[in-house]
């Protein structure tokens, strides 16, 4: 018989050219199917008569077999033999399949296995009857049913299966309903049914049949019980599944979102502000917990992703540019003014020329700077009208506000200790070719004797103040080997001086107009760039607050008010807090008010001498 | 040993190496070594020729007893294995029935593996474009036995 069948794949290979797959006896086939899980066999099932005839043969018991083997090896929940009467690819089908099995509702999954029905609640509904209606249905006839003596109603159902009353469905609950078990209504039937044809004579066949009955329906129950908690414990498990897989897919969309807004553009600053956590794409994709896919978010839907949250971007900020705009043009022109400048030193902070190479370092080298911060916290937060500004802003700008201050108030925070040591470090190392500088000329008069800053700088004992004066004269010295310190000038420093920075080019001279991103970026701030370092190079004459502050002497006190008569000389921190305390200033012009008294020398040796005691 | 394929051609092989095939080594056990060509009526060459390919490559491997493979499951083909079953449609069925004639679990195992990997995760379309079936129902037909093997995707 298999030569035969042997013989007969290979003619038909030749003449039609067919895969032989169709063609090979059914042990083959048998043998194929003990490797395939019951979803695999439904599609083969599908695909041609001869397959289908060895899957849908419900009385064979080999196709029954191969059922029951996939069964048994792929779906562990699934170890219960079918329902009596059921077939094993109907059982697999009463679990597997989705939708209602009477109205094809989609997506209901709920199997009742009280009466092996895989259905919605209306049908449920409309194919169930109360314990308590029977009698009164079988009474009205509404059954179709005639049968006078009801009195052991009661036991004739009792080989039924049924849904408890503690497990009411939602329609048949309600104070007025008192709870009752739930019986399929054909079940019901079938039982009276059978329970009339028993002869009434002798009562003993009655008895006994109801006997038998009540064991039936016990076992049943059990049965019905253990069936619900094994396909239970796999919803349970499954469910488990797919809450761990939604929890990994939003891991993943989060830390993708989160490098992304660590990018940075070719000047170093963040392509993104705080405005893409806003995007609508974002949200839908990690805050309806409720929705989300069980899928792995892969490359592909974050590129997706990607390209939907960067139109969303340009949209918002462009909706906050004009909303921006608007608020402010309610506000004073001064404050407009000093927003605008605000807005320049935001990207100064992080803004570099465009070099390839920029190493991150940048970053650390700005925190070390205190006095243009300080200003800059002084020009917008001392503002008078500051509370007005805030009232005015919309709930994301007062956040706005209060994080400007608060990454004001942490750069002008000292560094951490590691950082001050490696400054340290790096000063030292460059203290011995400073050295050797005898001839350095810039604005030389003016720098204290080697000897005496030699002095001071042997009594730094990690004073904070010192170490800054320190590092501005590293600045100062080293300047003459541009190339190197192009990349590390520190901008901020000297943005208070920049000519484009006191007097920003508004468009049309007007400061409510908002510059766009790509003016800030290629213009304006390489413009303000070029100027700081101009001024690095040459601070300018140290008599001149400029060249005071810009020279390093920021704190020592040789500045004086020209306002009133006070002969004290102070810090140029505390001078402007005179001039904003004292005075009411607001808006403090450094040439016309304060003084420079610069007799450094005293300074520095009054101070090193006052070090040295404490030393 | 030898064997003739049905062609004719002659293989000459270490006993060892035959008595992986359950038919070959009940033969053998029978009739005792001869110098007599063993014929091969249902087995051509070139397939006879990757039998023992395989019976080569795990002449040294425990004989598995027909009842006591357990686990059914169909990736644990090891790479020479999945390798040696990289063979066209053609091949692989020839050697299914091959492996069933001669009595060799293990191959018949892989090769019922192998397409029952290529069925798995397929719609039944795909199945039929895989192996080139041809859709025998009409369309009546088909939509009641869809309706009868429906199974929904999401899950």
């Amino acid at each position: 018989m298999f030569q035969k069948n042997s013989r007969e794949v290979k003619r038909k290979q030749k003449s039609l050219g067919i895969c032989i797959f169709i063609t090979i006896p059914p042990e083959m086939f048998i043998n194929i199917c003990q490797y395939l899980p019951p979803v695999d066999l439904l599609s083969l099932a599908r695909v041609c008569k001869r397959f289908n005839g060895f899957l849908s043969t419900e009385h064979s018991i080999t196709t029954q077999e191969i059922w029951r083997a996939s069964r048994a090896e792929y779906l562990p929940f699934l170890q219960m033999p079918p329902p009596d009467g059921m077939s094993e690819r109907q059982y697999i089908r009463l679990v597997f399949e989705r939708g209602c099995q009477f109205c094809g509702k989609g997506k209901i999954r709920k199997v009742y296995w009280e009466y092996n029905v895989r259905s919605c609640e209306q049908c449920l509904k409309a194919r169930t009857i109360r314990q308590d209606e029977i009698q009164k249905q079988i009474m009205s006839k509404a059954l179709g049913f005639d049968m006078p003596n009801m009195y052991c109603l009661e036991e004739i159902i009792s080989g039924l299966t049924f849904i408890p009353s503690w497990s009411r469905r939602a329609w048949d609950r309600g104070i007025k309903r008192r709870p009752s078990s739930v019986y399929w209504i054909a079940h019901v039937i079938e039982a009276l049914e059978e329970y009339k044809k028993i002869p009434m004579y002798p009562p003993s066949l009655r008895r006994e049949w109801l006997k038998q009955k009540r064991e039936e329906g016990a076992a049943k129950m059990k049965e019905v019980v253990k069936r619900k908690l094994d396909t239970d414990k796999d919803l349970r498990i499954k469910n488990k599944e797919n809450s761990q897989k939604k929890l990994d897919r939003l891991t993943t969309i989060k830390a993708k979102f989160n490098l992304m807004k660590l990018e940075r553009n070719a000047n170093n600053c963040l392509k993104y502000n705080e405005t893409l956590d806003d995007c609508p794409s974002y949200r839908n994709y990690t805050l309806t917990n409720t929705r989300l896919s069980t899928q792995p978010f892969t490359d592909r839907a974050w590129f997706l992703l990607r390209k939907k949250l960067e139109k969303e971007y340009d949209e918002l900020c462009e909706l906050k540019l004009h909303e921006r705009q608007r608020e402010e043009s309610s506000m004073l022109k001064g404050t407009v003014f000093q927003l605008r400048q605000f807005d320049i030193y935001k990207i100064a902070k992080q803004w570099r020329p465009d070099p390839k190479i920029l190493s991150t370092d940048d970053d650390d080298s700005i925190e070390f700077n205190n006095s243009s911060n300080n200003e800059i916290v002084e020009n917008i937060t001392t503002q008078s009208n500051i509370m007005s500004i805030n009232s005015l802003l919309s709930p994301s700008s007062i956040d706005n506000t209060s994080s400007r201050i608060q990454t004001v108030s942490t750069i002008t925070y000292p560094s951490s200790p590691s950082d001050t040591q490696s400054v340290y470090d790096c000063y030292l190392s460059n203290w011995e070719n400073q050295l050797s500088l005898d001839s350095y000329d810039a604005s030389s008069s003016s720098i204290p004797s080697e000897t005496s800053l030699n002095t001071s700088l042997s009594t730094l004992s990690g004073d904070m103040n010192y170490l800054s004066l320190f590092i501005d004269f590293d600045d100062l010295f080293t300047s003459n080997n541009t190339n190197q310190n192009k990349s590390i000038l520190d901008l901020l420093h000297y943005l208070p001086w920049c000519p484009s920075f006191k007097n920003p080019p508004f468009h049309n001279n007007n400061p409510y107009i908002l510059w766009d991103e790509q003016f800030l970026m290629n213009s304006l701030m390489p413009q303000i760039w070029n100027e700081a370092l101009a001024l690095q190079s040459n601070s300018g004459p140290i008599k001149s607050v400029q060249g005071a502050v810009l020279g390093g002497y920021k704190d020592n006190k040789i500045f004086k008010c020209k306002l009133c008569n006070d002969v004290n000389l102070s810090s140029y921190k505390d001078i402007r807090f005179h001039l904003y305390y004292n005075h009411k200033i607001t808006h403090i012009l450094d040439d016309e008010m304060i003084d420079v008294v610069p007799n450094i020398d005293n300074q520095i040796i009054s101070h090193s001498s006052t070090d040295a005691k404490s030393f | 040993v030898k064997l003739t394929s049905s062609e004719g051609t002659e293989f000459i092989i270490d006993r060892k190496v035959a008595e992986k095939s359950v038919l070959l080594k009940n033969m053998l056990e029978d009739v005792g070594e001869s110098d007599m060509a063993i014929p091969l009526p249902n087995v051509t060459g070139p397939i006879l020729n990757k039998v023992i390919d395989y019976c080569t490559h795990h002449r040294d491997d425990p004989f598995v007893s027909q009842e006591d493979d357990s686990k059914k499951v169909s990736d644990d083909i090891d790479d020479w294995d999945a390798e040696f079953c990289k063979v066209d449609q053609g091949t692989l069925f020839e050697l299914i029935l091959s492996a069933n004639y001669l009595d060799i679990k293990p191959l018949l195992d892989l090769t019922c593996k192998t397409v029952a990997n290529m069925i798995k995760g397929k719609t039944p379309d795909e199945i039929r474009k895989t192996f080139n079936i041809t859709n025998d129902f009409t369309p009546e037909e088909e939509e009641h036995v869809r309706k009868e093997n429906e199974w929904c995707e999401e899950r």
